[in-house]
């Protein structure tokens, strides 16, 4: 997930952690957050609608959320 | 489960109406100019069209596609048995934008009319409409007008950064014949709803009490990557037994995100995925034929299959598998 972001967002692995919240990272904006969730659903198959992100709050969220949905 | 199929009907023609008048996304001032560049890429739209709203209508625009498919193709107005106009953005919906047209293109009253209201899924849903009334009326050569499309810019917000970069306008008219001596296949369709996406794009009056279109990407991501997969599988399946391996697959120009995201998870070639997403934009229910007519235009194979996939607003969800014979026309008219 830390990768996946730090990659994403152009971000040092090392500025963030799990307890980072997405929604402050500094490039964070509604076509980033697009390619954010089209990104994980290329690496993971999983889907995360706008209902589920709007329930959390830090990578770790998204991370727990992947890992129970992952098929 | 929709799946149905059809014989002996086929596309004669398509005409695309295309207005003049350019918008670059990389001098959109709503968004900085790091966003632009990044929107350009990751969307694949660079340019869109916008209408003239003042001089045209859909319904204008509609009659002009058809003027020129009567001309081209060397049909008379009295030969046409249907007509069906797929719009969300006519400018009075009552009555009916094909019963206004029947009269303006002074049709026959024998002609059978009707509006279909759809927006991204809706070229595929008119064309198997249109398969269906061919098929049950039964008559050799008759012959059949879809039209489609929208003008999607008056429903922009100019302030929207979701929808201003991503929407133009376009229209396109297809002729279609039933020619019963060829009884061969020539068409399978898969249609599918799915209601509980009706919120991921819809309409609503704004502050000034204007009908502006709002759009949430992430559920249309989500949406159109639960359901076109599998409706496209699901269709690919249906066809299995009659051995047909499409030559492209033409989907709804939605953006690059999602169109690259469907096409990895089909695992299509991406050289028989075309595109008119860079020059066009997303022209709603006219993308595919848009996006069809350039890919005839530029293939040399006579005769062989197009796997066609709208979706969309609804959420609405139409795949189809279309023969393209060698005597098809396609033109583009800049207005």
């Amino acid at each position: 997930m830390i990768q996946l972001t730090a990659g994403e967002f152009n971000i040092s692995v090392d500025q963030l952690s799990l307890s980072s919240k997405f929604r402050e990272l500094p490039k964070w904006s509604s076509l980033n957050a697009l390619l954010f969730i089209s990104k994980i659903n290329e690496e993971t198959g999983v889907l995360i609608s706008s209902a589920m992100l709007a329930d959390m709050t830090t990578l770790g969220d998204v991370n727990d959320f992947i890992n129970l949905n992952i098929i | 489960m929709a799946f149905t199929q059809y014989n002996g009907i086929f596309i004669k023609g398509i005409v695309n109406v295309i207005p003049s008048i350019i918008e670059d996304n990389l001098d959109l001032n709503l968004i900085n100019e790091e966003d632009r560049i990044k929107v350009v890429e990751h969307t694949g739209i660079r340019y869109r069209r916008v209408v003239n709203k003042l001089s045209n209508s859909v319904k204008s625009l509609f009659k002009k596609g058809c003027l020129e498919l009567l001309d081209k193709q060397g049909w008379k107005e009295e030969d046409i048995d249907v007509l069906i106009c797929v719009t969300q953005t006519s400018n009075l919906n009552i009555p009916a934008i094909s019963c206004q047209l029947h009269d303006e293109l002074n049709l026959l009253p024998d002609a059978i009319c009707l509006d279909v209201n759809l927006g991204c899924s809706g070229y595929v849903y008119g064309l198997n409409t249109i398969y269906s009334l061919l098929q049950s009326i039964g008559k050799n050569n008759a012959k059949a007008i879809l039209c489609c499309g929208d003008i999607s810019t008056s429903l922009i917000d100019s302030e929207d950064k979701s929808t201003k970069p991503i929407f133009s306008d376009a229209i396109s008219v297809t002729g279609i014949e039933c020619i019963r001596e060829i009884n061969e296949k020539a068409a399978y369709f898969h249609l599918q709803t799915v209601g509980s996406g009706q919120h991921a794009i819809y309409a609503e009056l704004n502050e000034h009490q204007q009908l502006v279109m709002r759009m949430n990407g992430i559920d249309v991501f989500n949406y159109s990557l639960r359901y076109v997969p599998d409706n496209v599988n699901r269709l690919l399946e249906f066809i299995k037994k009659d051995c047909i391996e499409p030559a492209a697959f033409v989907f709804h120009q939605a953006n690059q995100i999602i169109n690259s995201s469907i096409a990895n998870k089909l695992k299509l070639n991406p050289k028989n995925v075309p595109s008119t997403l860079f020059e066009y934009g997303n022209t709603a229910s006219a993308s595919i034929p848009v996006t069809l007519s350039k890919f005839i235009n530029t293939h040399n194979e006579q005769n062989y299959w197009v796997l066609i996939s709208g979706f969309g607003v609804g959420f609405s969800i139409a795949s189809a598998l279309v023969f393209i014979s060698k005597d098809i026309c396609c033109n583009t008219l800049e207005i």
